[in-house]
């Protein structure tokens, strides 16, 4: 529980309003992994 | 990955108390941004991001915070003085000190006394915040605090803007001037909270 409200203030802290909202990019730790492009 | 938004709701879900949420999630992230800020670490487009996703999280709380599950820590009315329309300063103070766990009364630009005393009658134990961009208009804000203090002598009033400065403050007989926003979160948890 409190490792959620911790992330709440790191939202609020970097600006992430919702999901759709960009990464601010302090937050690229939280990234899921990007599928490969390549094929 | 979620934001302020599904977190929120996530923790609501889970049985988290409604203070819990304003104390330990939003006002911890808007001090920080709020230091930051003074520090000139990051500048207004960041903080009305943050500021944005507090007033999000903040839909979610609403219904505590008029159900008395939730409090808030006090009520601060602001406005920018009679003659003066700028108000990206104002804003930035009320959404800061709102997402510091205040209730704000924000009664828009060009307000004179008779505005603020009227707000003030209704939320007596509220402290005000004066705005003033312009050396022309400052000068009102002398006359607007001597008002309030004769009509209700208790009253915090606190005063900001470009032109301010802690001699003039003091000159009109204010009781606190901050450089930034969030000084006056500051001015508001030592007097208040």
């Amino acid at each position: 529980m409190s490792e959620l409200l911790q992330k709440l203030a790191e939202c609020i802290e970097f600006g992430k309003i919702n999901k759709a909202a960009p990464y601010p990019p302090q937050m690229k730790g939280w990234m899921v992994p990007m599928k490969s492009q390549s094929n | 990955m979620d934001g302020a938004d599904e977190i929120t709701i996530e923790l609501i879900k889970n049985g988290t108390e409604s203070q819990d949420i304003l104390t330990l999630g939003l006002m911890p992230g808007m001090e920080r941004i709020g230091i930051k800020f003074r520090e000139n670490k990051v500048f207004v487009p960041q903080v009305l991001m943050s500021a944005k996703a507090v007033s999000t999280a903040m839909i979610h709380l609403k219904p505590y915070f008029a159900s008395g599950a939730a409090k808030q820590k006090g009520t601060f009315i602001i406005g920018t003085v009679l003659g003066d329309l700028h108000d990206i300063g104002k804003n930035l103070v009320a959404m800061m000190v709102e997402g510091n766990g205040y209730k704000v009364i924000d009664l828009g630009t060009d307000v004179s006394s008779d505005k603020f005393i009227a707000a003030l009658k209704e939320n007596p134990d509220a402290t005000i915040g004066l705005s003033a961009l312009l050396t022309t208009t400052m000068v009102n804000m002398e006359s607007i605090t001597k008002e309030i203090k004769t009509v209700l002598p208790g009253t915090l009033v606190t005063v900001g803007g470009a032109p301010i400065n802690s001699e003039f403050c003091n000159k009109i007989g204010s009781d606190n001037y901050s450089p930034d926003p969030q000084g006056v979160v500051e001015f508001l948890n030592k007097k208040i909270a």
